[in-house]
Order: C-alpha cells, then structure tokens, then sequence
C-alpha cells in the first residue's frame, strides 16, 4: 500500500519533472510533508553509529583469521575490541574515542558474547580439520575456497558474534532504544538544536537511522551498504522493502523537523515492522541456502548459524510479532548440532517462521 | 489564553517602555503584569529547600549518634533503632535530591548519597582490607544509602546472621567500622551543602533568592531543570529499570533501590510527595506557599484547551493513587505482579510530557541537560 502510493506519487513527480526545466530534487510529499528524496537533512550526526560499525568490522576480519586453520584468536583482544580498551583497533580513531560496543549491547546478554570469544579462542586452537564432535575449520566440499571454523557442534561462533552484536546492538538500539518514546516520543526536546546534532529528538532518529547502516541516497544507491542495509538489499528483490525503510526514515525525520508527531509515530510503527520483517526474511533466505547445501558440512553450518544469529535477534524489536518461546522452539526443529540437522529440521523452522511472518508466498523465493 | 495573555503583556510592557523613556531611570524596571517570581523564590529557598536540608542534615546526627551505639553494642533493639533511623533520612534525602545545583551540584551530592544498585562486592573488598578512601569514584557505589541498605539488612539471611555480622563473622571490626565510616561521610557531606545554603555559612540562599530570571543559570530555570532530572531518576531508575524498560520486559528486580530494606516502593512515594510538593510550592509542614502551579495559572498555560495546572495536579493525583497500588516488595513484584508497576510507569511518564515540555515552554525555560545517551 505505502509502496503504491509512494510509487504513484514518484511517478506523477517524475511526469510533472518532465513539464519542468530545472532539475527536480523528488521531494515525496506525505499528505503536505516536504519529504527530500535522500537523507540530507541539515544537523545530522551519525558518527558514533558509524564508529560502532566500524569497531565491528575489526572484529570481524580478527575472528575471521580463524578460518585458516593453526590460527588461535585472541579471546582478550577480542575483549579489549568489545570494550574499546587498551588500544586495541587499527583505526587509531577507535582508540581514542570513549564508545564501545559493550554499553550499547542489550544489557543481559554481554556475557554471552564474552563467553562466545572464550569459546572461539578455544575453537580456534584445535590442531585437527573440523568434524562431528570435533571443533576446527572445515573447507566446503563444493567450494574449495570456501572454510570456515566451527566449534565441535558445527557452530560456526564468529558469526554468532557478529550477526549477534548487529542484533544486540545496532537492531536492538535503533529499535528498542532510539525509536522508543523515551528518545522520540513527545516529552523529548525537539526545540533546542545543538549545533551539527539538530534536536534532541531529531539527533535520536538519526542515531536509529545511522544504525541501519545505508547511505544517505539509498536505495538508489545500494554500494557501501553495512550490515542491516546489506541485508535489507538481500531479501529487497523479493520484498520489495529498501524503499519502504528508506523512505520510514525519510519521512519521520521531515515529520520530526516539521513538528507532525502523529506522522513521526506512523513512520516508527513502519521502520519497526518493517525492519523486523527484514530480519525475518533473512533467517529464511539462509534457512533455503542450508537446504541446498545440505550436504556441504562447510557451507550448511555456515549458513545455518547465520539463521540462527539473526533468527535469535528478532527479540531484540519490543514490538515484536514473534514471542520469544517460538522463537526457542523454532531453534529447537534445527536442533544445536549443526552436523545432526534434517532437510525436515530445517523445513519445520522455515514454515514456522514464515507463517508467523505471513511470508508463506515467498518463502521458497527468499 | 496564554497566547492572548502574552501579547497582552507585551503591549503593556511596550506602553510602559514608551512611557518610561520620558520619565526617571530608576521607573524602567518596575515590573508590570510579571508574576512574582522573587516571591516564589522567597518561598522555594526559605520555606522548602533550606527546610529540607535542615531536616535532613538533623536526622544524620540520629543516625550516626544511633550507629555509634549500635557499633558498640550490636544487638536487636539498636539494630531496629537505627534502621528506623536510617529509613526516616533516606526518606529525608528524597526532599532534597531535587536540588541538584549550586552547593548540591558543587559537592556532586545526588550520586553520593544515593546511587544504587551499591556495590557489594566493592563494600566486602573496602571491609576486608579496611583501607579505602569513600571519596573516590571507585566508592561512589559503595558509600551512599544504598550501602547502608545491604550494611543494615543484607550482611546475613536474618537478623541473627546480621547481627553476627557485626559481633563475629570475618571482619566484623572492619564493617563496623565501614558503617560509621559511610554514615559519617555522608553526614560530612549533607551538612557541607546545608552550611553552604544557609546564611550564616555560605549563603548560597543569596544567590537563589536573587537569580531571578528565568535564563538558563537562573533560579527557576536551574530548579525546573533539576526537577525533571530527578523526575527522571524515578522514572528511569526507581521503576524503569527493574520492571525491565531498557531490557525488553526482562524485569531486573536485583536493580531496585532498596534491595535489602525492601521498601523502594516506599521510598518511591515519597519521592514523589517530593516532587509534587515543590511543584505547589508546598512545605513539608503543609503549607503551601506560591509555586510553579501558581506561576503556571497566572501566564493562563493551557494544555489542550484545559489550564495546565489543573491537568498537572490531575496526574499528580493519579500517579499517587497508582503509587499506592503498588506492593510494597518492588523486586518481587516486577517479577510476580508487574501490572500495578506498569501502571505506575505509565502515570508517571503521563505526567512527564507536562513536567519537561508543556510547563518549561510556557515557562520560558529551557531544559538544557542532555538524556544519558553517550553519542
């Protein structure tokens, strides 16, 4: 519906652009909102998101050395990068700043992170290639380039921990967090522009928007996507859901400036489902690459924890459609020995999911 | 009505501009239609705020003297005295958390005497190696109320266990002398920001009295602004946090505030008898003097066509009754009967919108501290 009547609206800008000489900037005009086609707002700070992301990314490519087998991961190092602490990242910018990622994880679950780079470590220092009830890395059977370390359950822990970590923080932050009525809600100043950050309320949208890890002209630019945004572009051919974020993001942010709370509150509802649903459509894309690589210990178990990552990280949203038993029993049809998963496993998870998310009809295409 | 009133003001305050430019200097100043903010000043510092501290600064001599015996002579009956001591100036401290500026705000008095959940494992090392200094940052959670708390009611499973922690378990010398040690700091502390107010020490009451305006370091906008910070705290840490608002609904009831005397809901209420009292201007005696309700009357604030005053008191009342609803174990009931709590939360962010945004924007004053958000 929104799709609709944004894409008929685009189009009749577009036809009356065409009667115009000068060159059109596409504002999307939200029942009198002036709603500017890319995130170019004047005051926008997402720098500390950006930073976030950034520190992440380090992360990343440290536990990913793991997938080369005699390559132990540093649990420490780890840990000093989760709490920023003791210099521990390339980007010298990192280490001087006083953010981490840590105090912006859902409170009760930063201990299981820590506990997943102990366990990583522990994986890593395995002499021997990865096997049923052996951890170590395992080399894809079909793609010799492709290998991955996993511990002795088929879990491969580096994705636990960075698909984890998108949830943990940058979902559950922009969701629970800013998108709240504690950030954005009416009682929050939205007069008082500071310099560079606009207003308190305005600042907080950002920050949710930063989270979302896509660039300022998305979706028609779709290079340098991070994290969710990549993810988002992943089930976009089927969903058809860039736009509709984008422009949640868009339009809040011209309501919150324009002082139309109602339309603010409008666009948070959509952000909120809409990412969810993102998220969502990402267990079951992975769910599918699993089944087609049944047989490929590597790339099932990859794929597989993947699904679980993100399927874990839809209780993040407080306004979830999934409660959280379901999502522990639809955990429990994959069972947590990745190399003792069935194709009728894997299929019971995904018409799970995809029942409680109506994607039915496009879950076979995800 | 307030848009009305405001021009009203201005035409008048206009005329009297014109009409002052032909007469003496000293008339230019006369206020004309203001509200009486000196007055209400007169009655914050004198009647409430110097009050307040006053109470709170003579219950600490209670307190240390009843903890003076208790060291000396650990048993039942002066371990129930001093616990009733101790409650009566927490609940002391609730008139006075408001006033975060000035002296408060000079001696970081708020997150001295009350930041909680306390630290035990930090309390136990302090006991243990007797060597510590309260006033480090590292203390700052093992040296206020909340410490008492777990000192008074949370070294042992029952009284007996408690009392043998200050006659005979490990360390017992020590976390005597930790108790008189936090009592005495915070003592020291409260009675620093007191003789700071008071005319014959710092006379900080001077300067209340005299900063007049409503700019961002003026008298009313400094107390407005710590209102709702404190408002916040109840808010935020008083009932958000354990019934599980920043955790999804995972209820967290090991953050309450007084998580051995189990009475945070107590301390609740009274934080927001508090609250309201220096809304109305009211002191701790009952009488109520002039006041932000007076103040917001008289510019004819209006809050969806109703007088914001009356909308205000509305939620005040609410808010008590839903306070009173709420069983007095808050940790138990945010995990066995959340739903009274809910309803708490819900009036008291209710009352919220009107406290931060609709009564500073009438008011002119600008909330100017920042929401602990850290980017």
């Amino acid at each position: 519906m929104t799709i609709n009547k944004i894409t008929i609206l685009a189009l009749s800008f577009s036809l009356l652009a065409a009667c115009k000489k000068e060159p059109d900037p596409t504002p999307i005009d939200e029942g009198g909102l002036e709603v500017p086609s890319t995130y170019n707002f004047s005051n926008v700070d997402i720098s500390g998101q950006q930073t976030r992301m950034g520190m992440l990314a380090e992360m990343v490519t440290l536990m990913k050395t793991g997938n080369t087998s005699l390559t132990v991961v540093s649990a420490s190092t780890l840990k000093n990068m989760y709490r920023n602490q003791n210099s521990p990242f390339n980007n010298a910018n990192y280490n001087s700043t006083a953010k981490n990622l840590i105090s912006k994880t859902f409170y009760l679950d930063t201990t299981y992170y820590l506990a997943y780079m102990d366990s990583l470590e522990m994986a890593s220092m395995s002499t021997t290639p990865g096997s049923n009830g052996v951890a170590g890395v395992v080399v894809s059977s079909t793609d010799n380039s492709k290998k991955y370390l996993f511990n002795e359950r088929g879990v491969e822990i580096t994705q636990l921990i960075e698909k984890g970590l998108m949830g943990g923080v940058f979902y559950y932050q922009a969701l629970a967090y800013y998108l709240s009525d504690d950030e954005i809600g009416n009682s929050v100043d939205n007069t008082t522009v500071t310099p560079g950050q606009g207003t308190a309320m305005e600042h907080h949208w950002d920050e949710a928007f930063g989270y979302f890890g896509a660039p300022i002209d998305f979706p028609t630019n779709t290079s340098g996507l991070l994290y969710w945004a990549k993810y988002s572009n992943t089930v976009d051919p089927v969903l058809f859901i860039n736009g509709t974020l984008m422009n949640a993001f868009l339009t809040g942010r011209a309501a919150i400036s324009a002082g139309d709370m109602n339309a603010k509150f409008t666009q948070r509802d959509i952000i909120r489902s809409n990412w969810e649903k993102v998220c969502a459509a990402v267990v079951i894309h992975y769910f599918n690459e699993a089944l087609v690589n049944i047989s490929d210990d590597a790339l099932r178990n990859h794929t597989l924890t993947e699904a679980i990552s993100f399927l874990r990280n839809l209780k993040y949203s407080p306004v979830k459609v999934i409660t959280n038993s379901e999502i522990a029993q639809i955990e429990a049809m994959i069972g947590n020995n990745f190399y003792n998963v069935t194709i009728s496993g894997i299929n019971n998870a995904k018409d799970a999911l995809s029942t409680i998310y109506n994607l039915d009809s496009v879950k076979d295409n995800l | 009505m307030y848009r009305i009133n405001r021009s009203l003001i201005f035409v008048v305050a206009a005329s009297v501009m014109m009409a002052a430019s032909c007469k003496n200097k000293e008339e230019d100043s006369l206020p004309v239609e203001e509200f009486d903010r000196q007055g209400m000043l007169n009655n914050y510092g004198n009647n409430i705020i110097l009050p307040n501290y006053e109470r709170l600064n003579n219950s600490f001599d209670t307190l240390v003297s009843l903890t003076v015996t208790f060291t000396a002579t650990p048993n039942q009956i002066n371990l129930d005295n001093l616990r009733q001591a101790f409650k009566s100036s927490w609940k002391n401290w609730m008139h006075c958390s408001s006033f975060e500026f000035g002296p408060a705000s000079n001696n970081i008095l708020r997150q001295t005497m009350n930041t909680f959940p306390a630290d035990t494992a930090q309390i136990n090392s302090n006991i243990s190696s007797g060597s510590y200094s309260l006033a480090t940052a590292a203390n700052i959670d093992a040296a206020g109320f909340p410490s008492i708390d777990f000192l008074l009611y949370g070294v042992g499973t029952n009284d007996t266990e408690i009392l043998d922690a200050y006659t005979i378990t490990n360390n017992y010398l020590n976390r005597k002398q930790y108790l008189l040690d936090v009592v005495n700091y915070l003592k020291s502390n409260v009675n620093t920001v007191y003789v700071a107010w008071s005319s014959s020490g710092g006379n900080y009451i001077n300067t209340f009295l005299n900063a007049t305006g409503t700019d961002v370091n003026s008298s009313t906008g400094l107390m407005v602004n710590d209102l709702n910070f404190d408002y916040e705290i109840l808010k935020n840490f008083r009932i958000g946090i354990p019934l599980g608002k920043q955790t999804l609904d995972i209820p967290l009831p090991e953050k309450v505030e007084s998580l051995y005397g189990k009475f945070s809901s107590e301390l609740a209420r009274e934080h927001i008898r508090a609250v309201e009292n220096i809304y109305l201007g009211r002191a701790r005696n009952g009488v109520d003097g002039k006041g932000l309700d007076e103040y917001l009357s008289f510019i004819g604030a209006n809050h969806n066509g109703s007088p914001l005053n009356g909308v205000i008191q509305t939620r005040f009342s609410d808010l008590k009754t839903a306070l009173d609803n709420m069983p007095n174990d808050l940790a138990d009931a945010v995990v066995n009967n959340a739903t009274p709590v809910n309803d708490v939360y819900q009036k008291i962010v209710q009352l919220l919108v009107l406290l931060k945004t609709d009564m500073p924007s009438a008011l002119g004053i600008l909330i100017t501290y920042q929401d602990n958000d850290g980017d």
